[in-house]
This record gives C-alpha cells, structure tokens and sequence, in this order.
C-alpha cells in the first residue's frame, strides 16, 4: 500500500479524539472518510498534514513519513480561507510560491486555473469582492495549484450552486483520472459515492468501517426491495407477513434479507397486486452511515 | 546556522522570505499606508517651512501705525521707533477723540500719551488689543530716552554713557552637551517611537487575528512552519514602518539640503539639523527597530491568542499599559534627569530601554559600553521572547476559539 495510517492515535486531555485507527490507500485510488461531526476526521488530518502532534502510531507514504518533504501534499480545508484585502492572482500565486513553485510558473498556472474556472475576469479584484461560489474556487486552486500528488479535499462542494458544484466536480474527475491520491471528506453520500470506491467511517475517534464500498455494501445481509403500487391495501399484506418496510407515496420500500429469493418474492407481489414499478437496491451510504454512526430513521427499518 | 543548511532549513528560508516580501507589499498597498506617508512627508514641510511661517505670522504688520502725544522732554525719534516696530508718529499735541475715532476705523493701531508726573513719567496705552511686543519695545526705547536725557543734564563721560546703555544679553545654556531645545526633538523622537511601536505592533496583532478568524491560517500553517511565518509578518509590516520612517528623514534631508528655506539661526529646526547627526540617526534606527522588535513579538503572540480581531483591543491592553507606562517613565524621570538612576536602571529593561537609551544618546550621557550592554540585553530578551513565541504560537493560531497563556502552555506539554 502506497499510504498508510497505522495505529494512530491522539487524546487531548481526558477525551480520546483518535483511538488506534489504521487505513490503507493505493496510490491514485480515492477515499471517502466519513463521520459526524467531532467523530475525529479533521484529528486524523491535522495529524497527517503535521499540525498537531499524535501520540502515538505512524503515517507513511511508499514507506517513508508523510510529510511535506516527501511528497507534494493539496489541502482544502472545510473551514474556508482567503486573503480579503488580497487580490485574487496575487493571492494564488503566493500560495503556489509557498509550495515551491517560481514567480512565473505559479503564475502561469494561476492564470491557466482561472481561465478553466471561468473567473479570469476577477484575477485583478481583491478577493472579498467575488462571490462565495467564486471565492471557492478560488480556494480549490490554491490547494491545487502545485500539482499535487496526494490531495485532501475537506467538503469541496458546500455551500456552492449547482451550476459551479458542477464544475468542480469536473476538476475532482480529472484529478482522478489523473490518478492523484485523494482524501475526500464530505457529508453530502450520494457524491462520495459516486468519487470514492474506498470508504472509512469514524465514530467517536473510532474507525468503524474501512473497506472498498462495494465490500461495505455486500456485507450487509439485507437488501431493498422497492415496490411502487396504488393498492391500498398492500400496507396491511406487508403487516401480515411481518415485512420490514417504510412507505413514501406509493413507494413500498421493503428490507429484505439477502438469502431471500428475490424472484419469488417479486412473484408473489405481481400476483396479488398491480405493481407499476419494481427494483433491487443495495444499502445506500446514506443508510450505512446513518446505521453506522448511530442515527435513527431507516437504519431501524 | 546547521539548521538553516539542511533542506527543511532552506525551505523555512525560503517560505520565510516569501511571507516577509508578501506582507511588506500589502502593507504598503494599503490606502492607510499612504495617506500616513503623504501626511508625514507634509509634515516633514510644514517643520522646514515653520520658521519662515511663524516669521510671517509674527512680524509686524506695516500697516499698523502708532501714535505717540509727547507731553515730556524727551526727544524721541519716529524714525528710530519705525526701525523697531510698525510705524509711528510722535505728536507734541493732539485730541484723544479724534485719535479714537481714528482707531475705530482702523486708520490707526494705537496711540500713547506720555507724560510727566510728580517724580516719574506715565505711559497711557490706547490700544484695543494690546500688543506685547510693541509695548516692551515701547517701554525700552522710552526708558533708553530717559536716561540719556538724565545723563546729558549730569555731563557724564560717553564712555558711562555708553556702559549704561549696554543692554543686558542672557541666553539658557544646557547642562549637558546639546543644544537646550533638544528637548523638544525627544519629545518627538519617543512620540514617534510610542506611536510606530503601538500601530505597526497592533497592525501585526491584527493581521495574525484576522487570519485566524477567517481561517487562511488553516492553510497557511500547511504550507509555512509557524514561526517563520510569524517573524515574515512582523519584518514584513517592520520593513512598512521603517520605510515610512526613511521616506519621513529622507524629506527632511531633502528640504535641509535644498536651501529653499531660510532656517534661523537657533530655531528648532536649526537644532533638530544640529542634533540628528549620521551617528545619532544610525542609533534611532537600532533602537527604533529593537524596540519595535520587542513589542512586535509579544502582539504577535497576542494576536494569536484570540480568536477575532474584536478581542484585541482587551487582550492587548497589557502590551499597551506596559508601552504606556515605559512613556510615561521616560516623561516623568527620564527626560528630567538623563544622568540619574532611574535613566541607569530603565537602559537595563527592555521595554523602556529602546526609549531611555535613546533619550541618552541624544544628551550625549551614555558611553559605549553602557550602549552596548543595552543592547545585549535587549536582544537577550528578544530571543527569549521569540522562544516563548515559538512555543505559544502554533498552538494558538490552530485554536479556533480564544485561549489563555497558561493554557497555550499547558497545550505545548
């Protein structure tokens, strides 16, 4: 494995932050970490980027400390922030300059990122006057700027409208397909399940989960049966036969263990009722992470 | 020095270098920035162009006119009273009236009616603002009068005469080896010194606030190690004032060297040119940037203490009642007495060194050693401060809320 994260460990004071967790990347694979917040995600970051000292355990990139020295290291912070008074080039060239980059290339590349982010217009404007959507972006290239071989992106997407949300997740794609190894944290499932093919879940400082997200999936041993009907009367035929469900309009979503013959059990409900649509589901993240973590709702189902 | 040789070191450099160059050019971008340097380059004007303003608003008017009703014996001479101030007419007889209603419409400044009484002459003074300057010279030339004509009717020597007339010539010589207004140049050296240290060390305080509260010191711990980053702010925002300080003497070298301005012989500026030599400017600025020094670290410790720029104003209050108070040391002991034990003592501490050591230089009361045991100490504690600095530092600026001293120290262990 290409980067490691081995027991480590951080406590301050009496309250354990992070408990002796491991994770495992490959290089130019993604990970989704997950957690509530306080659940140690942004521990575990402080501790890789060398912010806050860890108690104990190791972080290592092919085998040597996962530091700055060893390898070219892209931080957005979930916590946004830029220089107001600072116009918007100069500001994303002395970021690139201070992750070792000339003069000219951080402005080379600077001036190529806002043309591709389409706010070339705002180079020359001092950065309080862009908008929030703008000011993001902005802050997604001076994490990006460098060309960094392993990138953090802490919730990249809150707070921005879908037409720019569209936009950089573009930019997350190419970086993938460009093979970068990413930290992706975010609370928004459905979009670390369409980046991340590996996920971690933290709880309280603990690593609850930690596998490729189709392992994670396949390990439940239940799936979702979605029935979509107008028979009233299928809510009191689910009672009967002690069916786990949750109903949403003529939406019948139904737990079913995975040893169940789907078939006879689709076969059984065309039977007996008029079925406008019908469809397997595996647990969403959204379900696995509510589950995991500790909410209510369909985790109870 | 081996530090700074290997990789890490010369990255630290690096970055150290790139944070101070960044800073610098903000801080002189700023419209602030430039309203206070026109403004000190105005003043460094308006000192050159004083004299000839207070010449200007002090001479007298050639337009005033005096009268003098000369009811004596004395023979005085509009022509020698002219040379002296104003213009005058000496009249043996005229109706006070009519010389009142003259003064109503202004066709005339005053008048004057001397007299002799039983034993003595009398001046009565007709003036709607009575004017000192006129009056004393008035007095002097009357008085000058008398006596030559006491002495004519005595037949003394001319050489008594002569002697008697001699007037009396005093001048307030200093008791240490400067010029007895340089007083003044103190007063607006520490000034100088008190507001730089309180608004450049504020500005550092406020710069590392800010960033804290809107979270680019998230990122920017990332890419640059804390105290690298700390000293690039504090040399970058130094470097602002120290600019505007070289600008500030660079305009008075300018209008001192021009010749555009007829500077008086004993005039303040006279003395300033006289007092501020190469030497006693090298020194300003040693002390100017030790003492700024000194101050900077402890607000940029501040400064990363709390969380938002609106805690400041509390949590410099120590910084400021410690600068505060070094001022008033200086005003109240200091500057009364540069030779004295308080002066010896306050050279030793640093926070009133800078200011007390200068103050000494400028009375030439302070030798070399002395000096440089001054700023051994000083250094000494800057050291110790930016130790302290690097320990509380990146511990507070990763805090998101404010913290306290202790508990900056207790988060070191």
């Amino acid at each position: 494995m290409t980067f490691k994260i081995e027991n480590l460990n951080k406590s301050f004071g009496c309250k354990k932050a992070v408990n002796n967790i491991s994770i495992r990347l490959e290089e130019g694979q993604i990970l989704g970490m997950l957690g509530r917040n306080g659940a140690g995600k942004t521990t575990t970051i402080r501790m890789m980027l060398d912010l806050i000292p860890k108690d104990s355990g190791q972080i290592l990139w092919k085998g040597k400390p996962f530091s700055k020295k060893n390898l070219k290291i892209g931080y957005l912070p979930e916590e946004r922030g830029l220089y107001a008074k600072m116009n918007v080039l100069d500001q994303i060239i002395y970021f690139g300059m201070l992750e070792g980059m000339n003069k000219k290339e951080a402005k080379r590349e600077a001036i190529k990122w806002l043309e591709k982010l389409e706010i070339s217009y705002a180079a020359k404007k001092r950065t309080e006057q862009l908008s929030k959507g703008n000011q993001q972006k902005v802050q997604l290239i001076t994490a990006i700027i460098h060309d960094p071989e392993f990138i953090i992106l802490d919730e990249p997407f809150s707070g921005l409208d879908p037409v720019n949300a569209d936009m950089l997740k573009n930019v997350v794609k190419e970086l993938i397909a460009q093979k970068k190894t990413i930290i992706f944290c975010s609370h928004q499932m459905e979009q670390v399940e369409s980046f991340c093919n590996q996920i971690c879940i933290l709880k309280d400082g603990n690593l609850i989960v930690s596998d490729q997200l189709v392992n994670v999936k396949k390990s439940y041993d239940y799936r979702y049966l979605e029935l979509e009907t107008v028979a009233s009367n299928i809510k009191d035929y689910l009672t009967l036969k002690q069916y786990k469900f949750t109903q949403e309009n003529n939406r019948y979503k139904l737990r079913i263990p995975r040893n169940m013959k789907i078939y006879q059990i689709i076969k059984e409900f065309g039977e007996k009722f008029d079925l406008q649509g019908v469809s397997l589901k595996e647990p969403s993240l959204h379900e696995i992470f509510i589950e995991r973590t500790g909410g209510d709702g369909i985790a109870k189902l | 020095m081996k530090s700074l040789l290997n990789g890490q070191g010369e990255t630290e450099l690096r970055n150290f270098s790139i944070v101070f160059n960044t800073v610098f050019k903000e801080a002189v971008k700023t419209k602030a920035y430039l309203y206070i340097t026109v403004g000190l380059v105005a003043l460094s004007l308006l000192l050159f162009a004083s004299p000839a303003i207070i010449h200007m608003f002090n001479k007298n008017n050639p337009d005033e006119t005096f009268k003098i009703i000369n009811h004596t014996a004395l023979e005085l001479s509009e022509q020698e009273l002219t040379g002296l101030a104003g213009s005058w007419k000496i009249v043996d007889d005229a109706n006070i009236e009519d010389l009142k209603e003259e003064m109503k419409a202004d066709a005339l400044t005053g008048f004057f009616v001397l007299e002799d009484q039983t034993n003595m002459m009398h001046l009565n003074i007709y003036m709607p603002k009575v004017n000192n300057e006129v009056l004393l010279t008035l007095e002097s030339y009357i008085e000058q009068k008398k006596v030559e004509l006491i002495v004519a009717r005595q037949t003394i020597d001319m050489g008594v005469l002569q002697a008697l007339k001699t007037p009396l010539q005093s001048s307030i010589q200093s008791l240490y080896e400067t010029k007895p207004n340089a007083l003044l140049i103190i007063y607006g050296l520490i000034t100088i010194m008190f507001l730089a240290i309180s608004i450049y060390g504020n500005n550092v305080a406020t710069a590392i606030s800010s960033e804290k509260s809107s979270r680019v010191m998230e990122v920017m711990i990332t890419k640059v190690a804390p105290v690298p980053m700390m000293y690039g702010k504090i040399l970058g925002i130094g470097l602002a004032s120290l600019t505007q300080l070289f600008i500030f003497m660079g305009a008075l070298l300018l209008w001192a060297n021009i010749g555009v301005f007829d500077i008086p012989e004993d005039s303040f500026v006279q003395t300033v040119m006289e007092t501020i030599t190469w030497e006693t400017a090298a020194y300003i600025l040693i002390f100017f940037i030790i003492g700024y020094f000194i101050y900077a670290t402890l607000f940029a410790i501040v400064g990363s203490m709390v969380s938002r720029p609106d805690d400041l104003a509390s949590a410099t209050m120590p910084i400021m009642i410690f600068l505060m108070a070094s001022l008033a040391v200086e005003m109240l002991f200091v500057m009364d007495s540069p030779e004295g034990k308080m002066t010896n003592i306050t050279s030793y501490i640093p926070f009133t060194a800078p200011m007390s050591v200068l103050i000494r230089i400028v009375y030439n009361t302070i030798t070399p050693i002395e000096i440089v045991v001054s700023l051994l100490v000083m250094i000494t504690f800057i050291a110790l401060f930016a130790a302290i600095a690097a320990k509380i530092y990146p511990r507070g600026v990763l805090k998101s809320d404010s913290s306290t001293f202790k508990e900056l120290l207790q988060l070191n262990r």
